[in-house]
C-alpha cells in the first residue's frame, strides 16, 4: 500500500494571544494541532499568572472543524483559567460544528458562550462608551 | 409543498437568438455539457423531487434541446435554475448546489491512503477529508461530520495503538457516499459492546469518540481482535 506524501502540509505556527483592555483574546483559526493547543494553553496560563487578566475570550469563528479532543482541551483551558480567577467566554462556533458537537455528546455546559465578539466582551464586564466629539475637543 | 410557485418567467428570453456565452468559450463550442436529467437528480438532493422536477422543467425552456445543456448555454441555464431554486433553498445551500452542479459528471477524486502515526498525519487526514468532500460537492454539514469522524478515528489510532492507516474513498452511485476505513495494529478493543452501549465512561474519551463516530455517520462497521482493529464508516453526500 502506498501512502500519500505529507510534504505539502505546511508546518503550523503558534496561536497568538491578544491583550485587549485587560482581556485576553485567543483567535483559533483553521486547523488546530495538538501541539499548537498545548502551547497556547501554556502561554495563556503563564500570561495570567504574570500580568493577570479580567477575562478570556476564546474566538472559534475561524475554526472549520472540531473534534472531541479539541473540545475537551477548550473545556480544560476554561476551567484552568477559572481556577486562577479568570472567567472565559467562547464565541463563534458555526451551526454545522454545534450540531456535530451535540451528536458527539458535548454540551459545553461549563463554558459561557456569546453570539458575537462584542457580547463576549460585554459578558466580561467591558462597556462601550462613545465619546462626544465636542467633549473630546474641550 | 406549502409555497405557491410563480410560473411567470422572471426573464423572458428567446433562446435561439442572443444567448450570452460563458467566458473563455469559443462561440462555435456547442458541445453537450450536462444532461438535464442529471441536473434533476442532483437537485433532488437539495429540494424535494417534485420541486426539482418543476425547477428543471422551467429552466430547460432556455435550452435549444430540452434534454441537453450545451457548453454555450451553461450560464443562461444556471441563472434560470438559480431564479427558481432560490424559492426553495437558502443562499448558502444554493451556493453549495451551484458548486455541486459545476462538479457534476466530473470524475470522482481518487482514493487516498494515509499513514496514521503522528499528530501531523492526523492533521493531514482532516485537510484531505475537506479537500475530498469539496471535490465531491458535499454540503458543509456532511463535510463537518466526516472531518470530525476522521479526526476521532485517527486520534484513537495515534493515541492508543502503535500506528495504522486510514483510507478515504469516494463511493459513486445514485446516492454518492464517502467511505473512511481506519485500520490499526493495536491489541483490539476488549469491551467493545460496553463502549458502544453508551454507558462506558472512559477517562481518556476513547469510548465517547467511537460512539460519536457511530452516531455521526450513516453506516458503521467494526472488526476488532488481538492483532488490530478495522473500522469502516460511510457518510451520504446529502
Amino acid at each position: 500500500m502506498t501512502t500519500d506524501s505529507l510534504a505539502d502540509v505546511e508546518i503550523p505556527s503558534s496561536i497568538p494571544v491578544i491583550e485587549l483592555w485587560g482581556q485576553l483574546l485567543v483567535p483559533l483559526v483553521g486547523d488546530i494541532t495538538d501541539r499548537q493547543l498545548r502551547q497556547v494553553v501554556d502561554t495563556i496560563l503563564m500570561r495570567i499568572r504574570e500580568r493577570g487578566a479580567a477575562g478570556l475570550v476564546i474566538d472559534c469563528s475561524g475554526l472549520w472543524t472540531v473534534d472531541s479532543h479539541l473540545c475537551a482541551a477548550l473545556g480544560k483551558l476554561a476551567s484552568a483559567a477559572r481556577l486562577m480567577g479568570v472567567p472565559s467566554v467562547l464565541w463563534g462556533l458555526g451551526p454545522d460544528i454545534v450540531l456535530t458537537l451535540q451528536t458527539l455528546g458535548f454540551d459545553f455546559a461549563g463554558i459561557h458562550a456569546a453570539l458575537s465578539l462584542e457580547t463576549a466582551l460585554e459578558r466580561l464586564g467591558l462597556r462601550l462608551a462613545v465619546q462626544d466629539e465636542e467633549e473630546a475637543a474641550s | 409543498m406549502a409555497r405557491t410557485v410563480d410560473f411567470a418567467e422572471p426573464h423572458p428570453q428567446t433562446p435561439h437568438t442572443t444567448t450570452p456565452l460563458p467566458r473563455g468559450i469559443a462561440p462555435a463550442d456547442s458541445a453537450p455539457w450536462r444532461q438535464t436529467a442529471q441536473v434533476e437528480v442532483l437537485l433532488a438532493r437539495y429540494v424535494s423531487s417534485i420541486n426539482a422536477r418543476v425547477v428543471v422543467e422551467r429552466a430547460r425552456r432556455v435550452l435549444r434541446d430540452p434534454a441537453v445543456v450545451r457548453v454555450d448555454e451553461a450560464d443562461v441555464f444556471e441563472s434560470a435554475l438559480r431564479n427558481s431554486v432560490r424559492m426553495f433553498l437558502p443562499e448558502a445551500r444554493l451556493a453549495e448546489f451551484v458548486h455541486a452542479l459545476a462538479l457534476l459528471g466530473n470524475a470522482p477524486p481518487r482514493p487516498r491512503d494515509l499513514r496514521m502515526e503522528t499528530e501531523d498525519d492526523l492533521r493531514a487526514a482532516r485537510l484531505l477529508t475537506r479537500e475530498m468532500c469539496q471535490a465531491m460537492g458535499a454540503p458543509s454539514f456532511v463535510m463537518q461530520r466526516v472531518a470530525t469522524s476522521v479526526s476521532e478515528l485517527g486520534r484513537n489510532i495515534i493515541s492508543y495503538t502503535p500506528g495504522g492507516t486510514m483510507r478515504l474513498e469516494p463511493v459513486p452511485g445514485v446516492t454518492p457516499r464517502i467511505r473512511v476505513t481506519a485500520e490499526d495494529r493495536g491489541s483490539g478493543i476488549p469491551n467493545l459492546d460496553h463502549v458502544l452501549s453508551g454507558h462506558y465512561q472512559s477517562k481518556t474519551g476513547l469510548g465517547r469518540g467511537l460512539l460519536g463516530v457511530k452516531q455521526l455517520m450513516a453506516s458503521f462497521d467494526i472488526k476488532t481482535g488481538p492483532t488490530g482493529t478495522r473500522i469502516t464508516v460511510e457518510a451520504l453526500l446529502q
